[in-house]
């Protein structure tokens, strides 16, 4: 083990704004990207509280009155909610900033492969969130964050901003996902072969592997979109003799792909998290890792589940339903792996522990209800209600955003150097997931009741559902708002961190807390990963060691 | 609207509103059998969960683990279960989604107009509606369209959705086995008066419906004292139906298209007309009324100035048969009825 002191890490090597804005380390590049998707997913959160605010009345509680022009600026905040949630928060959320922190260190490297387009992506992602944000104050866009035509190049107000800017967002993703094939690929250390490379790398992988693929067509698609919208070019809109069809195909190869660009990364937090606090080798290591690639590439084949009732044609229908399905099973796959470890394990109820038990819970909701939408018959009944809202946010909230939290917690005091308050923040994942269920499970209800999603304005017998729905809402801002104090408050007050408070097993333990700029003095030794029967608990230094 | 709310508190159920048709019966069906397979692997997961975490809770001292790190048979056996749920819950959609695709001969065919913000239902008699009449135990096919933007036309009692996409027509079908009245939404996100797409679903029977489709069908008759009405009176509805405010206003205020209040009887000046036309107060009523057919079947003809040429040509509603015709007469005869050709020219 490695002891260096405090002093020297690399939140002190050197000082000053420069020092931050122009640095070429993973580790800063990471905290960086922590704090701008942070911020934009409290930004996002804001926007869902109005939009919660609004439902709690059948006829409107801020918009409301006879003419439906007032519902514009509803229609503008669930198109916002959605485009930061989604291009500024879920996708690059963990890959920018956990990823870029931990890759590295789990390989035992001193960096990326490819330090300064780590860098451009970073400054690529403010430029597209200045550039959706700017798109607020230059009028306003009210498509939804599909665009689908063609709404999008009829209606008033700055779509192209808002556009371009998650045309820049998708090379920011790029250039992340090139930077980790190749440092997967190239730095990993001796020893380290392709069956020992920690299971969070391999979801990172897969999701790269998705990034790069998939990301460009949603560039070309946008670039189409504009060119459409300002010169009427005749793509996408049928009055010019283009086909609205057409551009559903082309945001759906993207866009249902980038599900799994959101979902693999925490899938990979999981598998670390469970194996940490479980102190047990992955169980089906192999498994774990292959249904994280077979994920990648079945997820390509079944985007046209978001068009059964759209048009398309009956075979297409047919075809996407079966592929849809299959795509399920990989995920079971993990589920099961999951379950397998904490059998006969030594499991330690930590907070990121907590969060990967919801996630557990919620994951299977979100996945399982996936079901009733690929299946033909059940599709025609539920598309595009509160059903499917509550069946992507058990998803992406339930499965991505908890376990982006969890993992903020589980890598706090690597990258902070400092220890939360555990029964609080414990609590603060309780109060979460109490809220999260209040807030989306009514939502399936209603939508099995036919309540259409996206609507100011609704029928009266399904405000009972609206207002728990915002009352959860409600619940988990608080909750998050909680979280938040916590960890800050940790910043100040924290415990210093050990190098390894939990006994994980993977290379990022081995060095300090925070880990010096290099990261490590000498490449380290690697083994098996999950072996963790040479990390023992150490009172002296309050956190794990290496035996021997 | 009450109706529906009565017709929820009844009989709604936990999940699903009473069916109301056969599609709705099939479908059902295979929800429940999706929920009671899906509900049991998550009740699995949940309870291994739990039990685990009690079972191997860390106690102190207790950090050393044992069990299995993989199992080849055991992998396989829980790929290959879920793997025949799925195929299963795929081929019981799949069997319900073909007969979803297979229009019966007999079914009546009902024309769907979705436009923002509100659907038209055109019926074989020629009779419009902006509520959906339909006959029990009769099958309707409805051809949608577009106007605008995409639409949808949701109907969950009958659980059945498709969308209007401009440029094509697409289909559906059901058969409505229950009568009442049912909510209709639109689905698919379409601009600011999205949320208020709605109306109803009417289910009557036989004899009510061809009451009913006679009723619509003659607009120029009142429904209760079975009289003719004013001419001017039905064709403030016709334009109504037609969707014409959303361009005219008739209180003088301004729009896409000029307002027809004072219109009649007014000096016009045109940005495009045949040359040597000219349209002023003291032209005969022919000559007007000639006019304004033109303008309503073939705007882009003559094109008033100040305006674009933005309007719809409407010779397919209002020409080719007497009963369309009928109507584009009683339109004129309520744009005359809003003119005064004693007031200044504006
Ligand atoms: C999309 C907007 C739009 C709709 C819908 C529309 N109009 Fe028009 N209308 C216009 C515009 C713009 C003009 C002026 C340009 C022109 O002369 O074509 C116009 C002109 C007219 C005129 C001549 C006005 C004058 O001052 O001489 C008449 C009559 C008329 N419309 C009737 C109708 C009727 C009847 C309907 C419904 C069946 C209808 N319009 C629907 C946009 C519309
Ligand atoms: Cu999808
Ligand atoms: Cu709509």
């Amino acid at each position: 083990m490695t002891t260096i002191t405090s002093q020297d890490n690399y939140l002190t090597y050197t000082r000053g704004l420069r020092s931050w804005l122009f640095t070429l380390d993973h580790k800063r590049i990471g905290v960086m990207y922590l704090v701008s998707v942070l911020a934009a997913f409290l930004l996002g959160g804001v926007l869902a509280m109005l939009i919660r605010l609004q439902l709690l009345q059948p006829e409107g509680l801020l918009f409301r009155g006879t003419d439906s022009s007032v519902f514009r600026t509803y229609n503008e905040l669930f198109t916002l909610h959605g485009a930061v949630m989604i291009f500024l928060v879920l996708i690059p959320g963990i890959p920018g900033a956990l990823g870029n922190f931990v890759l590295p260190l789990m390989l035992g490297a001193k960096d990326v492969a490819f330090p300064r387009l780590n860098l451009a992506s970073y400054y690529l992602y403010l430029l597209g969130a200045a550039l959706a944000l700017a798109a607020i104050f230059l009028g306003s866009v009210d498509t939804g964050w599909t665009f689908y035509t063609p709404y999008s190049t009829q209606t008033p107000g700055a779509v192209v901003w808002l556009v371009f800017g998650a045309f820049i967002l998708g090379f920011s993703s790029i250039f992340t996902g090139i930077n980790f094939i190749v440092t997967v690929h190239k730095l990993r250390p001796k020893g380290m072969t392709w069956f020992r490379v920690p299971l969070f790398l391999w979801g990172l992988y897969a999701t790269a592997v998705i990034q790069i693929l998939a990301t460009p067509v949603l560039g070309i698609t946008l670039l189409l979109l504009i060119l459409e919208r300002m010169f009427q070019l005749g793509i996408f809109n049928s009055y010019y003799g283009g086909d609205p069809i057409l551009f559903q195909h082309f945001f759906w190869f993207y866009s249902h792909p980038a599900v799994y660009i959101m979902i693999l990364p925490a899938m990979g937090i999981m598998s670390e998290v469970i194996a940490t606090f479980a102190r047990r080798e992955i169980f089906g290591y192999k498994f774990v890792a292959m249904s994280s690639l077979a994920i990648a590439i079945i997820g390509f084949l079944v985007w046209g589940h978001h068009m059964f009732p759209n048009g398309q044609s009956g075979p297409m229908n047919v075809i996407f339903s079966g592929l849809t399905m299959l795509v399920a099973i990989p995920s079971a796959i993990k589920v099961w792996n999951w379950l397998a470890t904490m059998y006969k394990g030594s499991i330690a109820l930590r907070t990121p522990m907590c969060y990967a038990l919801c996630f557990l819970f919620l994951f299977p909701i979100g996945g399982l209800t996936g079901l009733f939408l690929a299946s033909l018959t059940t599709n025609f009944h539920v598309h595009d209600t509160y059903f499917v809202v509550a069946h992507f946010h058990y998803v992406m909230i339930g499965g991505t955003l908890f376990m982006f939290i969890g993992g903020i917690h589980y890598w706090w005091p690597k990258i902070t150097g400092r220890m939360y308050h555990e029964g609080f923040a414990a609590f603060c994942c309780l109060l979460q997931f109490i809220g999260f269920n209040l807030t989306f499970f009514p939502q399936f209800i209603m939508g099995t009741h036919g309540m259409p999603r996206r609507y100011a304005s609704y029928m009266p017998e399904f405000q009972i559902y609206h207002v728990l729905s915002s009352i959860g809402a409600f619940l988990q801002m608080t909750a998050l708002v909680l979280v938040a104090l916590g960890l800050a408050y940790s910043l100040w007050r924290g415990r210093r961190a050990p190098a390894n408070p939990w006994g994980g097993s993977t290379l990022e333990w081995e060095c300090s807390s925070p880990p010096p700029h290099d990261n490590f003095e000498s490449t380290p030794k690697v083994g098996r990963p999950y072996d963790h029967s040479h990390i023992i608990w150490n009172p002296a230094v309050g956190g794990y060691v290496r035996k021997g | 609207m009450n109706h529906c709310v009565t017709h929820l508190l009844a009989q709604a159920s936990f999940w699903l509103e009473p069916a109301a048709s056969t599609s709705a019966q099939e479908h059902d069906r295979v929800f429940y059998f999706v929920l009671y397979v899906t509900g049991f692997f998550f009740a699995l997961v949940v309870a291994l969960m739990l039990t685990f975490v009690i079972l191997y809770r860390r106690r102190k001292g207790g950090e050393r683990t044992s069990g299995p790190t993989h199992n080849t048979p055991l992998e396989l056996l829980w790929t290959g279960i879920p793997l025949g749920v799925v195929i299963i819950i795929f081929v019981m959609g799949l069997n319900a989604y073909l007969s979803f695709e297979s229009p019966p001969s007999d079914a009546l065919l009902i024309d769907v107009e979705a436009k923002q913000w509100a659907f038209t239902f055109t019926y074989p008699n020629g009779a419009t509606s902006e509520k959906l009449y339909l006959e029990i135990e009769r099958p309707v096919l409805l051809q949608l369209h577009s106007a605008d933007v995409t639409h949808a036309l949701y109907i969950p009692a009958f659980r059945v959705q498709r969308n209007a996409v401009p440029g094509r027509t697409t289909e559906m079908w059901f058969k409505p086995v229950e009568l009442g009245s049912y909510h209709v939404f639109c689905t698919q996100y379409c601009g600011d008066g999205h949320s208020v797409m709605t109306t109803e679903a009417v289910v009557l029977d036989a004899t009510a419906y061809s009451a009913k489709l006679n009723e619509l069908a003659n607009i120029f008759v009142d429904a209760a004292t079975k009289q003719p009405l004013p001419m001017a009176e039905v064709g403030a509805r016709v334009a109504k139906s037609s969707g014409c405010f959303q361009c005219h206003s008739v209180d003088g205020s301004p729009g896409q298209g000029p307002t027809w209040k004072g219109l009649y009887k007014h000096d016009h000046r045109f940005s495009l007309a045949p040359p040597g036309y000219v349209l002023t107060t003291g032209d005969d009523d022919a000559k007007w009324e000639a006019y304004l057919r033109e303008s309503i079947l073939e705007p882009g003809a003559k094109i008033v100035q100040g305006y674009q040429n933005v309007m719809p040509p409407y010779a397919a509603q209002f020409s080719g048969t007497p009963y369309k015709d009928k109507k584009l007469t009683a339109i004129v005869e309520y744009i005359k009825s809003l003119g005064n050709p004693g007031s200044p020219p504006r």
